[in-house]
């Protein structure tokens, strides 16, 4: 029964209209699509609205890596390492925005191991900025008056040596 | 919505992931990233993930701390994975605390750590306070009366079940008495007494429980005993010892990760033996990992931590060292130390009073009256959270019946429940909102419009409905009309904000909550709007008004500085409600009472 399941396309299309078939056995690691699907929704194109054809490209290939299953034991270690590796070179991408997209269609298509490795990566880029330049890669307004901000400084101060 | 920021659940994800200091940096950002990083639920989260690890011991969130008396009056703490793998404390930092400036070091105790605190004892003295190293505040104890004038051994631990820290003393005076120290209550109390001869060194935690080598100096260990203390029932066990070697010898406790570990001396050669018991409880389980040589240190012997490839940290008098049991080599982290401890990284708060634990849960006694009184016909149904150390975060939903006055836990959720909501009831059922399916059965959803939107659940007599909030324009309200069909989802009405008063909508908003009840016959729409945050865990300024069906917008009650929690607790519309019967609950299916649906109805 895995073999006919397994070969079962689905159709998703992102928010440029482009359309992607990806296997379902690869597709349910986002929770947001298996309800979609136990809901009976997936008979035609999943329409992903939120997701350009760029980011969509990136999380299927990811979900696709993230799909292959080890033969044995042995494979089983070497394939943890290897994962580990596109992993780590999955989530250095020259355009910081798309890093961002790629959180954003994380948190959208609800897959957690993605969610965690992209925010991971986002935390990493901001661990040893300044407030200000973390302001700025967040396009975050500063609210606080300088009294206050001056206050909240002075509660850790021993954080910005 | 600009295109760079993150909705706050992002936000939230991402900040989960940085290290305290960054954090604490990161707290002047902006008031939305101070009041998130400054909220209990996330502190705990962190604390969480900092520890949670399928290793033994995960090195990387874990520093060690200790005392030495070459740097006066500081404690040092540098990161253990330099300690064990670099053999360095280059990366070392210095804990310059106005508290810890006080003794001189000799005089300062380090009892132990508990999910990144540490007890700290002032010699002498008596003085025990907590102090966190990771944000660097501290908490003196009130002394005690009992244990003024003798010295007894400590421990430090938490106690899950109460969600709450402990600090015992005990083994003092002539019927080695035991005081414990609850940081919820504030106060200190007498349990039984230490139940064997006395305690030999502080306690060390593992498992919810603190363990004391128990025996007389003057007998052989073999007549020594691993006495435990249960610090949620406050009751002793003792743990059996390993299998050592006869004859005279002499015994010493610590933990690592999952393990409690024995390091046992033998008098007549200079070895000592290190044993872990791997599983707790099991005497079979107890393991000899290494025999060390040594000169004759005295007493003062402690295990501190074993990584997963054979390295033990170790403290023989006052050499502080790493023992390769692979090649049975050793290095010196430092030749002066006093105390050591592994502390997890961690960041909380501490407030002004001697309670930090959990803002919402030692809060609820004290609000429980003012909750009683305003809830009225609802079902005050709040759920905790509660964390495991090895494991992720469990939802523990409790249950409290206004009627009985008694709280009762059902079955954990593992969803993320929008913690401190009330739960909406229809058709003898509880509904909450949650982040992911929930999983006590769910109910299916209506098909919403695009956009940033947030979800309320109300209840309409015997309908459920679904408030969608689109960001300051509308809110849409659906209805189920039979429950649990999907097809009778009804859209009743679509309310729109921009109508609404003009000084509610120059606020800058920060979230809706909205929700919808009978009131004289008149469906009433109450929408709450909390504006942005301007003290973290303090008050929010809300607003709070109502739409009724016929009249348009009407502007209903305006806080100022309600207490933000108690918007959570109450959820709007409570209040324009006007039963006094609380709904009864039985036996275990969670079922109400359906009669108060029924009165609401004919009202």
């Amino acid at each position: 029964m895995s073999s006919s399941s397994s070969s079962k396309m689905i159709e998703l299309r992102s928010s440029d209209g482009e359309t992607f078939h990806v296997e379902e056995t690869v597709v349910l690691q986002s929770e947001t699509i298996k309800q979609m699907i136990d809901d009976d929704c997936a008979n035609a194109a999943i329409p992903l609205p939120n997701v350009t054809s760029m980011t969509l490209a990136k999380v299927i290939e990811y979900i696709k890596k993230h799909a292959e299953k080890p033969k044995d034991d042995d494979d089983k270690k070497v394939a943890e390492e290897d994962l580990k590796k596109f992993d780590a070179e999955f989530v250095k991408v020259d355009q910081e925005s798309m890093l961002f997209d790629l959180v954003r269609a994380a948190n959208y298509l609800n897959i957690k191991s993605l969610l965690d490795l992209t925010c991971q990566a986002v935390a990493d880029s901001i661990k040893d900025l300044s407030v200000e330049e973390v302001r700025k890669k967040f396009n975050i307004q500063n609210d606080f008056t300088p009294e206050e901000e001056a206050k909240v400084r002075k509660e850790n101060a021993w954080a910005f040596d | 919505m600009t295109g760079e920021s993150f909705p706050p659940e992002i936000t939230r994800e991402i900040l989960l992931k940085l290290p305290v200091e960054s954090l604490l940096r990161c707290k002047s950002v902006c008031k939305e990233w101070y009041s998130l990083i400054s909220d209990q639920h996330f502190i705990k989260s962190h604390c969480n993930l900092s520890t949670s690890s399928t290793n033994n011991i995960n090195l990387e969130h874990r520093r060690l701390i200790y005392n030495t008396i070459v740097q006066e009056n500081k404690l040092i703490s540098c990161p253990l994975y330099d300690v064990l793998f670099n053999k360095s404390v280059r990366n070392a930092l210095v804990l310059d605390n106005n508290t810890l400036q006080r003794p001189p070091p000799e005089d300062v105790r380090i009892v132990g750590s508990c999910n990144g605190l540490l007890c700290i004892v002032e010699e002498g003295k008596y003085t025990v306070f907590i102090y966190n190293p990771a944000t660097r505040k501290s908490n003196l104890l009130p002394c005690s009366q009992r244990s003024g004038s003798y010295a007894g051994y400590y421990g430090f631990g938490y106690d899950e079940l109460s969600n709450d820290y402990k600090v015992v003393i005990t083994g003092f005076g002539l019927e080695m008495a035991t005081i414990t120290y609850s940081l919820k209550t504030g106060k200190w109390k007498e349990i039984g007494h230490f139940p064997c001869a006395h305690p030999l060194d502080d306690g060390k935690l593992l498992n919810g429980a603190l363990h004391w080598v128990a025996g007389n100096y003057s007998t052989s260990a073999d007549s020594w005993k691993i006495v435990s203390l249960d610090l949620a029932n406050e009751t002793y066990g003792e743990v059996l010892q390993p299998e050592h070697h006869e004859g005279n010898g002499y015994l010493r406790l610590g933990v690592s990760g999952e393990w409690l570990c024995v390091l046992y001396d033998h008098c007549e050669s200079p070895v000592v033996d290190v044993w872990v018991m791997k599983v707790y409880g099991v005497k079979d389980s107890w393991t000899k990992l290494a025999s060390i040589p040594h000169v004759w240190w005295g007493h003062n012997l402690s295990p501190f931590c074993i990584s997963e490839d054979g390295k033990l940290l170790l403290q023989f008098g006052p050499q502080l060292f790493v023992y390769d049991s692979k090649d049975s080599s050793s290095s010196v982290i430092d030749n002066a130390c006093i105390d050591a401890c592994i502390v997890v990284e961690r960041k909380g708060e501490f407030s002004k009073s001697s309670t930090y634990v959990d803002m919402y849960d030692t809060t609820l006694p004290v609000f429980l009256d003012e909750i009683q009184r305003l809830l009225k016909n609802r079902a005050a149904v709040l759920s905790s959270v509660r964390f495991k150390a090895q494991s992720k975060t469990d939802i523990q939903v409790q249950i409290h019946s206004v009627k009985t006055g008694i709280w009762k836990r059902l079955g954990d959720c593992s969803r993320a429940i929008h913690s401190t909501n009330p739960g909406e009831y229809s058709n003898g059922l509880l509904h909450w909102l949650a982040y992911e399916k929930e999983t006590y059965g769910e109910v299916l959803q209506p098909e919403y419009d695009e956009g940033d939107k947030t979800l309320d659940l109300g209840v309409l007599g015997e309908w459920l409905c679904v408030l969608c909030n689109y960001r300051e324009s509308r809110v849409d309200v659906w209805a189920m009309k039979v429950h649990g069909m999907k097809d009778s989802l009804t859209k009743l009405r679509v309310l729109d904000l921009n109508s609404i008063d003009k000084n509610v909508q120059d606020c800058k908003t920060s979230r809706y909550w909205s929700n919808a009840t009978y009131y004289n016959s008149d469906l009433i729409f109450t929408i709450a709007v909390i504006t942005r945050i301007a003290k973290p865990m303090a008050f929010a300024r809300s607003v709070l008004f109502s739409i009724e069906a016929n009249e348009g917008i009407k502007l209903a009650i305006i806080w100022t500085r309600m207490p933000r929690f108690l918007t959570w607790l109450l959820g709007p519309g409570s209040l324009a409600s006007n039963h006094s019967d609380p709904p009864q609950f039985h036996g275990d299916s969670y079922d109400c009472d359906r009669s108060s649906i029924k009165r609401e109805e004919s009202t």
